[in-house]
């Protein structure tokens, strides 16, 4: 025994184990990180039940449970551990704070809340309580049948006041904007009183539309009125109202189907009650444009810096030296990035073209802060290195006869190089790019400096005249997860929102990394079947 | 198509310089031609967008180390009609005001010429001999018969067609008789919101004190009352100095023996005495206090100007302790001015004016007088960036001072300063403050220190992890294994950072304040367990059938998953046991150490996740890369695998272990994500592993958002910026070179 545990100490089998570890526990905590991301983010689109909670005290709480924890006790560390519960009792507007924790030692019975029904609004987060009639111009009915059927046209007035507010009065204030620009810019009397004209038609179109939504207004008549667990009568106006169900009543067909709503809103829709509900689409919006705006600048920009380091420069040290620097960019950090990006394009590019062209509007800067291209442009600088690393790799593997057969049948180099050289590196110039792309979906930093914002009041793409707006700041997924997980002010609330929208990037950046990956796999099993 | 460039083709190039082309082939070489020149010149347009970086970043910084100049605009004499007293000037710097033994003259420094005389009849037959201006546009005038009397000037701005115009008014207020018919000489005054306090002395050991209040009532009618108050002071060689302690209503005296004394203003006590020059029996010559009234300015009879910081609330009375002796003038100190914008003050005697800064003790600037005349009056203009003086034959001038950045110096920024309110000297970065007087503390030292600590602790949990899995994958794995295991770190390390910092923030954080027992016991479990795990395989034949050399992972994940359940349970006992059942209560009673949710040991694990898939990868490559003869020959000399990977292929590939750690300690230097959201961001400057840090980067993207253009912190931001581009690029640089040499090295071998 003991001369074979000596054996097994020669053979280094126990320093192998534990070298073994070392990745078992990387392995682990990669595996650890994508689950509790993964499960918070899924249960929070998954109905749970609502609660009836009947305290010792008499007194009862409708709500969610979403947490449970041990309750520290240092004074007495050999008492029996004792847990509290976490519940979600929504409701806001009424109680002050819609998540409070319960000790579990006070709680008489737990059951499913019969009939009970979560409301969600369009302010003060959702309701919990009992439906006891829907009131509409003074006649009352019972029933969530009816309630059901009279939200239906509350939401399409609904949307039809948001379309109008957003959009068309929208359109009208911008309008009214580059109209008031236009008469600080000139002097001419011709051109002031065409503009004048402009104006009074724009405000008599504004006093119409604002009629109309006064009509729309008025429309708004019905309400229902709830009850609390406590009894409390709460009336809500159907205009508030986004969904209404019964979770404890849904079978499996009805949880599925509000899974996918709610997944479907969380793409789809807009924030709500200061980014902590609502869905991430000026997000999503934000990063896509901001990769594909980056896309279109730093692929040209790295296959030609890549192509004039292989193809066209002279070997020797100063090539040399530039491409220790190239790679040495990618490893420098990305707020210094975003510190450039803030002294050259936002200052002193921005300055300068907010003095040429938009000097009417100054000191208001239009292009002298940050904005989606000051942030697309720094993006690409930053990924700027891995396409030409990426591209570089490519050239050179491929091989010198194949540039040696086209040269020989005549072609000139141009030639060689656009229809032989690039179709070859083709794969690795795109799985740098999808590098490049999935570094810039998921970095912050430099974005923070440059153009992000929490909320921004409108997406950089509209209908209106030039239909993008380059200069205008945006939102990002990965700002999004800093924001409301960090600077929320009800962090509770939060919670899931920061979860799902952490999943989306993360499945985002995995997509693109697999892809980055596979496409290289492939190109490396076509590179060694062509033998060359 | 010129024979030239035809020429100019490669050797490679298959077309002969031929002139009987097609013009089809002149086309295609035409078009070969640009594209060559394109490529080039946008190779090196990138290549130098890239180098442009560098230049920005420099460039955005660089104004902080000019040194400070002054350009003199003007010089013009003046019908000044006898002595010069005190000399002031507007916001704009386009009007002055110079106050004679006369009254108060104004001059145009736009045309440098004077403006119409407005008279003082409150002045009647007596001459002005002393003169306060311890408050801008408020002189007290000291008058030969014993009167003092308040005066504002007052500059109206008128706007016409867009054009400024500033027009001085004289609007004396009621004199007050304090002294005798000697007439007072030596006086001073502040004001505040509800009036003014004049305090002068009246004989070489008293001072008389008057206190104004101004009331306005809601109709507009003004009630003025006055109180009076005599103050002596055991004054050796007489009083020579005076100021007012508007904090602690008290005033201070400085004598003709170099003694500086305090009484308050009430009269209750007696006058203190709280220090003396640095020489016995050196007149006190001047005293004033900087903005913000805590840092008190001297300077004595044989030319020497030092500072001393007097803490306002203090047991035992008010104190002064000396902080820096300033470069002395021998010809003596006659003029004292400070700064209404920072901590900067002027000082002047003979013929030459000194711009010096309190906090760092520099003096920045000297002012010479062109014919060496000596100087009589001189006065930092209101917003620091000029200065206008009067010499004694009636000449003005108007200095421009070019001095953006006083409070800014290379020891400023990196060595330890003593700031007002600190007992000693310290390194702080405190960039924002409540009040106007606020001074911003940019030190760059905390925030470099944050930095290190937190690559240090990155590294200190990371580097084992990824050196050992690294060593594993490449010696003793089996390649189907590890054809899954190598993508998998590399999503790992395509994590964004934001998400990482969130893990690290909302789910790391509050579980290691729970269980930090179970952690630290937790490595020690585990081996242990791994010992157990290795006897039960050497021992059971039925499981070392099952297990193949080079599958140990599938056995090793889930010891380690019972390991760590294991060391959760013992982490309890471990604290209940000894720990008093509060870990955190007894690091804090046995060794004085608070915890901090969010501390360096949060960010160490969250970095390793963004460190080791790195290091991993890089070192993996490199071992994988060592020529498979030196393993064959090993393997052949009858070594074990073990011995063979431990004793010729890690010295082999050991170079590139290093770059792999370089390249790692980078990342980990530049991360910015994640310590701004796992660490407090507070810049204390302790290696405690449970407080937290604030590093360069983090802080970078806290304050530019919030920086002003241009200004001393947006500029203090790009130099934090150019360190970390520094920072890294030397390590990504170290890295590569070694690099590149073992690349060298394998293939010779």
């Amino acid at each position: 025994m003991i001369v074979s545990m000596r054996k097994v100490w020669k053979r280094g089998d126990f320093f192998i184990w534990l070298a073994g570890v070392g990745l078992a526990l990387s392995l682990i905590m990669v595996a650890g990180l994508l689950l509790t991301i993964f499960v918070n983010a899924a249960t929070f689109f998954w109905p749970a039940d609502l609660l009836k909670i009947s305290l010792k005290s008499g007194d009862t709480v409708l709500g969610i449970q979403t947490g449970r924890e041990a309750i520290p006790d240092p004074e007495n560390p050999e008492a029996e551990q004792k847990y509290r519960l976490q519940i979600k009792r929504g409701n806001r507007d009424i109680t002050g704070a819609d998540f409070i924790w319960i000790d579990e030692e006070d709680i008489a019975r737990i059951e499913k809340a019969e009939d009970a029904l979560i409301v969600e609004r369009r302010e003060w987060g959702d309701f919990f309580g009992t439906l006891s009639e829907v009131r509409e111009e003074g006649r009352g009915a019972a029933g969530l049948r009816v309630l059901l059927e009279k939200l239906e046209p509350a939401h399409e007035i609904h949307s039809a006041i948001e379309r109008l507010t957003r959009k068309d009065i929208g359109a009208i204030n911008y309008k009214m904007e580059k109209n008031r620009l236009a008469v600080r810019s000139t002097k001419d009397e011709k051109a002031l009183a065409r503009l004048s004209g402009e104006r009074d038609d724009l405000d008599r179109r504004y006093k119409e539309l604002e009629t109309r939504l006064q009509a729309l207004r008025n429309k708004q008549v019905g309400e229902a009125v709830f009850l609390t667990s406590d009894g409390k009568e709460v009336t809500i106006p159907l205009s508030k109202i986004i969904h209404v169900y019964e979770p404890n009543a849904l079978g499996m067909a009805g949880r599925v189907g509000f899974f996918i709503r709610k997944v479907v809103e969380f793409v789809a829709e807009d924030p709500r009650e200061s980014n902590t509900e609502g869905g991430v689409f000026p997000a999503i919006f934000g990063t896509v444009m901001m990769v594909m705006i980056m896309s279109l600048l730093v692929t040209p920009l790295g296959v030609l810096a890549a192509f004039y380091l292989r193809e066209y420069a002279r070997q020797g040290t100063m090539v040399s030296i530039v491409r220790i620097a190239v790679n040495n960019l990618a490893g420098v950090p990305s707020i210094v990035f975003g510190v450039f990006g803030v002294g050259f394009f936002i200052y002193f590019i921005g300055g300068s073209i907010d003095e040429l062209f938009y000097s009417e509007k100054l000191p208001a800067p239009t292009f002298g802060t940050g904005g989606i291209l000051w942030a697309s442009l720094t993006m690409a600088l930053l990924t700027v290195p891995v396409v030409i690393v990426s591209t570089e790799e490519g050239l050179a593997s491929v091989s010198g006869g194949l540039r040696e057969a086209s040269l020989a049948l005549g072609a000139t180099k141009f030639e060689t190089t656009w229809r032989v050289v690039l179709p070859a590196v083709m794969p690795s110039i795109l799985t740098g790019l999808i590098l490049a792309m999935a570094r810039a979906a998921g970095e912050v930093a430099p974005l923070m400096i440059t153009g992000v914002v929490k909320l921004a009041p409108a997406l950089p793409v509209d209908g209106l005249f030039p239909f993008v707006h380059l200069e205008r700041k945006f939102m990002h997924l990965g700002f999004h997860i800093y924001d409301v997980g960090f600077q929320s002010p009800n962090v509770d609330a939060a919670r899931p929102m920061v979860f799902t929208t952490t999943l989306l990037l993360i499945v985002l950046v995995i997509v693109l990394n697999l892809t980055a990956i596979w496409l290289r796999n492939r190109l490396k099993k076509n590179l060694s079947a062509s033998g060359v | 198509m010129t024979p030239n460039s035809t020429e100019d083709m490669r050797p490679g190039s298959p077309l002969p310089a031929d002139r009987g082309i097609s013009p089809r082939l002149r086309g295609r070489l035409f078009v070969d031609a640009c594209a060559r020149r394109g490529v080039t010149l946008g190779g090196w347009c990138i290549i130098g967008a890239i180098f442009a970086i560098l230049f920005v970043i420099v460039a955005e910084f660089y104004p902080l180390f000019k040194t400070p100049t002054a350009r003199l605009e003007a010089t013009f004499t003046t019908a000044t009609r006898g002595e010069v007293f005190a000399i002031g000037a507007d916001e704009y710097r386009e009007v002055s005001y110079l106050i004679d033994s006369a009254g108060i003259h104004f001059y145009s420094l736009k045309d440098n010429k004077p403006l119409p005389d407005q008279s003082l009849n409150a002045l009647g037959t007596a001459r002005i001999i002393g003169v306060s201006l311890a408050e801008p546009r408020f002189p007290v005038l000291g008058l030969s018969d014993g009167r003092a009397l308040p005066v504002r000037v007052e500059f109206e701005i008128e706007y016409r067609g867009g054009v400024r115009t500033i027009r001085p008014v004289l609007a004396p207020e009621e004199a007050l008789m304090l002294g005798g018919p000697e007439g007072l000489a030596r006086l001073t005054h502040r004001q505040d919101n509800s009036g003014y306090t004049i305090a002068a002395a009246t004989g070489p050991k008293t001072v008389e004190v008057a206190r104004v209040r101004v009331k306005k009532n809601l109709m507009g009618k003004v009630t003025r009352r006055e109180s009076r108050q005599s103050l002596a002071f055991p004054a050796e060689g007489g009083i020579t100095a005076l100021a007012l302690d508007v904090v602690r209503e008290g005033l201070l005296v400085g004598s003709g023996s170099g003694q500086i004394l305090w009484a308050r203003l009430d009269g209750e006590g007696d006058a203190k005495t709280l220090g003396a020059t640095r020489e016995a029996n050196l007149s006190i010559a001047q005293m004033g206090f900087l903005l913000g009234d805590y840092t008190l300015v001297l300077t004595d009879s044989s030319g020497g100007v030092s500072s001393y910081h007097f803490p306002s609330s203090q047991e035992g009375g008010p104190s002064v302790n000396k902080i820096y002796d300033f470069e002395p003038d021998p010809a003596g100190i006659g003029i004292f001015s400070h700064s209404m914008r920072d901590k900067g003050f002027l000082t002047g005697g003979g013929s030459a004016l000194h711009i010096h800064y309190g906090t760092s003790g520099a003096t920045q600037l000297t002012l010479s007088h062109p014919e060496g005349k000596s100087f009589r009056a001189a006065v930092l203009t209101p917003k620091s960036d000029g200065v206008v003086a009067a010499d004694e034959a009636g000449h003005l001038f108007h200095w421009t001072l070019d001095n953006p950045y006083p409070e800014v110096s290379f020891a400023a920024l990196f060595g330890k300063v003593r700031y007002e309110g600190y007992e000693k000297g310290d390194y702080v970065w405190q960039s924002t403050g409540g009040s106007d007087a606020f001074e911003t503390k940019l030190s760059l030292t905390p925030l470099i220190f944050g930095t290190l600590k937190g690559t240090l602790y990155a590294l200190l949990f990371a580097l084992p992890l990824a050196l050992c899995g690294a060593f594993y994958t490449s010696q003793f794995m089996r390649p189907r294994l590890k054809a899954i295991v190598k993508p998998v770190l590399e999503i790992m390390a395509a994590l964004p950072s934001v998400v990482l910092g969130f893990f690290a923030a909302l789910i790391i954080a509050p579980n290691v304040e729970t269980y930090f027992p179970a952690l630290a016991v937790s490595p020690l479990v585990v081996v242990m367990l791994v010992f157990v795990g290795l006897g039960v395989y050497e021992l059971v034949p039925a499981v070392q059938k099952r297990l193949r050399e080079g599958n140990e992972i599938y056995a090793l994940i889930p010891l380690t998953l019972v390991g760590a359940s294991l060391a959760f349970f013992l982490g309890g006992v471990v604290e209940s046991a000894f720990l008093e059942g509060d870990y955190r209560g007894w690091l804090k009673e046995m060794l004085d150490i608070t915890y901090d949710q969010r501390n360096a040991l949060v960010v160490g694990l969250a970095m390793g996740f963004a460190v080791i898939p790195i290091i991993f990868t890089l070192s993996e490559d490199s071992l994988s890369n060592v020529p498979e003869h030196l393993r064959a020959s090993s393997l052949a000399l009858g070594a074990t695998p073990w011995q063979t990977a431990l004793r010729v292929i890690l010295p082999t590939a050991s170079p590139g272990i290093f770059s792999a750690i370089m390249i790692g300690l980078g990342r980990a230097v530049g991360e910015t994500m994640i310590v701004l959201m796992a660490t407090g961001n507070t810049p204390v400057m302790e290696w405690s592993l449970f407080n937290g840090f604030r590093a360069l980067s983090a802080n970078i993207a806290v304050e530019l958002p919030e920086a002003p253009e241009g200004g001393t912190l947006f500029r203090v931001l790009f130099l934090a910026a150019f360190l970390l581009f520094v920072m890294t690029f030397l390590v990504n640089t170290l890295a590569e070179v070694v690099r590149l040499r073992l690349r060298k090295r394998y293939q010779a071998q």
